[in-house]
């Protein structure tokens, strides 16, 4: 406990503190300026779009990554012969390093690239798209690399969650004579509910704090169209020098996450309790 | 209680593996035979630091590379905490957050003034390398960009690289028209945005107005009311005449060397640095680098052409006789010919020997003519300026905002800069 | 649910679909890492001329036996102190309903939302006045720090959701608190250990600034590291960074295989007890 306080604690209480100066991250000096950071973020248009950006992200990924995890899950949990190996397959992505994955993607995601061609070669030309470069389509296609990417991560921990449930269950309960699904509502879901939980809080917050691969995949780009508050953060703190402006924007993103999460973890602790 | 055992187990464990992990770390920074060095200069550093080794028995060298990104967070924290290496890139000029100003300023890069190499540098490279009058960067390579055409495929199509813009809209149609444009253009990557803009602007600016930076310090220009605004729009033409492949902004840097190397497009708007990359994606392919015509008079025709990131010595290097001793070495006709042969760059000091590429044999002759002029972002007051103009241009491309308002942005932060 | 019936086998052709799907883009990765430089057609077309020279030449121009003998004592060191240090700060939290034990929680679940920006610099300072720099010592010490928290959370979910029957049976029984959770708990979480420590292990592995930052001036170096200097906003041969990719990936997804095996084993007579 000592040792994380020492980490992670004390260090963000003395970080927090450059959110009241305006630091360039480099001189010797730097004057306190009071709150004129936070003020400045409100009539800073890029601000405020990334911080709509980060909520969009993170919701979508939430719900894309879990809903396909859980059905891989399901999926991998059965008698398939292939199971094995398509539990090492299906989570082979997460294991490599973001920013390479998002260099591969943006190979694919080229207007002559893979997945256009692929599209192109099964007669969907029209849906055929400047993947990553038409603002539109860009965010979109940044939460399908992320999908990509963990849907096996949430895989795992779902799996975890469904051996945790006796066998003894599932028998009791296909006795009784209930269908798939209504095996899965009335025996599973329940029962998943502390996967789930963790499954929802990782990915919501991992979603909040994304970095690496819209970084290495767009840049934020087109202009601003996919900056979220972490690559804004890196922007004003690394390229712009503007350290101060930076951490007071780390302090809204954690504040943000401390709201979303605290509020999820709230829902979902309620809904575990009144499930077993 | 039961949580209280647990800490003190959890401390003991950690302690014993810090005492074990510290004992194997070492660094050996205090003796006088090794060298700190923090670099971006991948894939030709190394090469520095082998003969540097050879040349200086005895001694180490213990570096880092990284990509320019991290390489600035890297230097920044490491500065700030009085951590950094003996040695480090820094990037000529201003503007950007490894450049000579913003590191020189607060007082971080030792004077180099009295090295002999310092006062041989070239009038034009001399800006860049010091503040206030002081050298601080030890600069060994120069580039340019212009438009890097792919002679087979010129060949191919049966056209001739343009002199004037005139040509340049004609040759652009024809290439259009034969299904192979003529210049690739990789605007995914923020940086490639700005290549063409300033190929323009070295012309239609600074061709006429060699004091344009000046005016702009003195608050006696701005973009927007000067021939910027022609370039930016000339531009935009060329996109709309068809210049370009298609989906620009899809496009990564890299697709874009792809491109042009295998002849799907004619050639490619960059710097020099792009032949090697070029040459390595198509071995027999020919490459030669010529300016980008932004007027009917080739006379007046500029090339921006600027020193490449060099080397600063830390003002508080543990090790201050070996760096002075290594960027010597980087500034000495054996130190430069590695780097410049690496690179794909021309040296920084004239008579230095090393014979050039042909494929730059125009990019010289400018230089030799005091026909080009400094990257434009290299004498901007502040990095948000070029941040701000490359995401403006993106946003250009795709519709999400009009030239007009991008120079009004620019003039903005340049003023808010000074 | 047990039998391999036709709609299993449909299931099986179903997923096996989807494992397509998901693997494509790895085939592109592996295809580009058997090519030459010189081969410049499309990544989707198996190469015509598959080549080791790459994965011999990451291998020396990386240093990758020196970054990998580094980066498995960092991740190896790091994730067993994690996973200790996790688990028994979990069950306390867990078991006990008193408000101290709501409040750490709440704490370390505040150490998961804060963005590494905030703590990044005063922590770099903290480490240098340590005299820690240049070692992997300070590694360690960051990733323990870091992870703790998420693996904690993790413990904590699971272990909720385990009915505590068995450790009140243990201490009616006499045995200590510890015994308890050495002999009856800790086996039960061997799933979600396992869990723990694949993606513990997957960020400590992968991580990049870090080690650049804390090992920099010194001759250590992690496999990111090493890979990135390969990249070069000038010059990048991709094809030999992913064949480096490659080597770097094969011990992580091996660790995987070979525990996602000892899950199912393990686990499924640890419940029915």
């Amino acid at each position: 406990m000592a040792l994380f306080a020492f980490i992670v604690l004390v260090p963000s209480a003395r970080g927090v503190y450059y959110a009241f100066t305006d630091w360039d991250g480099l001189d010797p000096d730097h004057a306190v300026i009071g709150l004129d950071n936070f003020s400045a973020m409100l009539d800073d248009p890029d601000a405020l779009q990334a911080i709509w950006h980060t909520l969009l992200i993170a919701v979508a990924i939430t719900v894309i990554q879990n809903g396909i995890g859980l059905l891989l899950a399901l999926g991998v949990n059965t008698v398939i012969k292939s199971r094995n190996v398509l539990r090492v397959f299906l989570f082979a992505p997460a294991v490599i390093t973001p920013i390479v994955t998002a260099y591969l993607w943006r190979n694919l995601l080229g207007p002559e690239g893979a997945v256009n061609s692929l599209l192109g070669a099964v007669g969907l030309d029209s849906l055929q798209q400047d993947w990553l470069g038409n603002p539109e389509v860009a965010l979109w296609s940044i939460v399908g690399v992320i999908v990509w990417q963990f849907a096996g991560y949430s895989m795992v921990i779902f799996v975890a969650g469904l051996q945790s449930i006796p066998k003894e269950i599932y028998e009791a309960a296909s006795i009784d004579g209930g269908g798939a699904f209504r095996r899965f509502w009335s025996v599973t879901r329940p029962l998943l509910a502390p996967a789930l939980t963790i499954n929802l809080m990782l990915s919501i917050i991992g979603g909040i704090k994304l970095f690496d691969q819209v970084y290495a995949l767009t840049g934020g780009g087109p202009g601003h169209a996919t900056d979220t508050i972490s690559t804004l953060i890196y922007k004003d703190a690394f390229t712009l020098g503007e350290f101060g402006y930076s951490i007071a924007l780390a302090v809204v993103l954690t504040i943000i996450v401390a709201v979303v999460s605290s509020g999820q973890y709230v829902f979902l602790a309620r809904n575990e309790r009144s499930a077993s | 209680m039961k949580a209280r055992k647990g800490a003190m187990l959890v401390a003991a464990i950690t302690a014993t593996a810090m005492i074990a992990a510290c004992g194997s770390g070492d660094n050996g920074s205090t003796d006088n035979s090794t060298l700190t060095l923090a670099s971006v200069d991948q894939g030709s550093i190394e090469q520095v630091v082998k003969a540097f080794e050879a040349a200086n028995p005895g001694v180490k060298v213990n570096y880092t590379t990284s990509s320019a990104d991290q390489y600035q967070q890297q230097i920044r924290t490491q500065l700030a905490s009085g951590t950094a290496p003996d040695v480090m890139t820094v990037w000529p000029g201003n503007g950007n957050p490894g450049a000579t100003y913003v590191l020189a300023k607060p007082g971080y890069l030792l004077d180099l003034s009295d090295q002999p190499w310092a006062s041989k540098l070239p009038a034009g490279l001399q800006g860049v390398a010091q503040y206030e009058g002081k050298t601080y960067n030890a600069v060994f390579g120069v580039n340019g960009i212009g438009a890097v055409y792919n002679q087979q495929a010129l060949d191919k199509a049966g056209l001739t690289a343009p002199s004037t813009w005139t040509e340049l809209l004609a040759f652009c149609r024809s290439a259009a028209a034969k299904g192979t444009p003529a210049f690739a253009l990789g605007n995914q990557d923020n940086w490639v945005t700005q290549l063409v803009l300033y190929s323009l602007v070295a012309t239609l600016v600074y061709s006429k107005d060699k004091d344009f930076d000046k005016k702009m310090a003195a608050g006696q220009a701005t973009f927007a009311s000067s021939e910027w605004a022609a370039a930016l729009n000339k531009y935009i033409e060329m996109d709309k005449t068809g210049c370009f492949q298609k989906n620009p902004l899809g496009t990564s840097y890299e697709a874009s060397q792809e491109l042009a190397a295998n002849g799907k497009t004619l050639g490619i708007v960059q710097g020099n640095w792009v032949i090697a990359l070029l040459k390595g994606k198509n071995p027999n392919g020919t490459f030669v680098l010529k300016p980008l015509p932004a007027n009917d008079d080739p006379a007046s025709t500029f090339m921006p052409g600027a020193a490449g990131a060099g080397y600063g010595v830390n003002a508080k290097a543990k090790n201050k006789d070996l760096a002075l001793k290594f960027v010597s070495f980087v500034m000495s006709p054996e130190g430069m010919a590695v780097f410049n042969k690496a690179q794909g760059s021309l040296p920084a000091l004239s008579g230095v020997g090393a014979t050039a590429d042909p494929s730059l044999a125009e990019l010289t002759k400018f230089i030799n003519e005091g026909r080009t002029v400094p990257f434009m972002d290299q004498l901007w007051p502040t990095a948000k300026v070029q941040q701000n103009m490359l995401s403006g241009l993106q946003e250009i491309f795709s519709g999400q905002t009009t030239p007009d308002k991008l120079l009004a942005e620019m003039d903005a932060d340049y003023k808010a800069g000074l | 649910m047990n039998r391999y019936g036709w709609r299993t086998g449909v299931l099986e052709l179903a997923m096996i679909a989807v494992a397509l799907i998901v693997g494509f883009p790895l085939y592109v990765l592996i295809n580009l890492s058997l090519r030459p430089t010189s081969d410049t057609s499309s990544p989707i077309i198996p190469t015509t001329s598959p080549t080791l020279d790459n994965f011999a030449a990451a291998w020396q121009e990386g240093d990758l036996g020196n970054a990998l003998i580094n980066s498995v004592l960092v991740t190896v060191v790091s994730v067993v102190l994690v996973l200790a240090v996790s688990a028994m700060a979990a069950y306390p939290l867990a078991r006990a309903t008193a408000a101290w034990s709501k409040g750490m929680f709440l704490l370390i679940l505040l150490g998961l939302m804060l963005p590494f920006q905030l703590a990044s610099l005063p922590l770099y300072q903290t480490m240098r006045d340590l005299g820690l720099l240049g070692s992997v010592g300070a590694l360690v010490l960051f990733y323990v720090g870091l992870q703790v928290p998420f693996t904690t959370f993790l413990y904590v979910g699971f272990l909720r959701s385990l009915p505590p029957d068995f450790e009140d049976a243990a201490l009616i029984d006499g045995s200590t608190p510890w015994q308890a959770f050495r002999y009856i708990v800790f086996p039960m979480l061997k799933p979600i250990t396992v869990t723990a420590l694949v993606l513990n292990a997957i960020s400590i592995w992968n991580d990049f600034f870090t080690p650049l930052l804390y090992l920099s001036g010194s001759d250590q170096q992690t496999v990111p590291v090493a890979l990135s200097g390969f990249v070069g906003q000038f010059v990048t041969d991709w094809n030999l960074i992913f064949a480096a990719l490659v080597i770097s990936i094969v011990p992580i997804l091996a660790v995987y295989f070979a525990l996602q095996r000892s899950i199912i084993n393990g686990f499924a007579g640890g419940l029915k007890g």
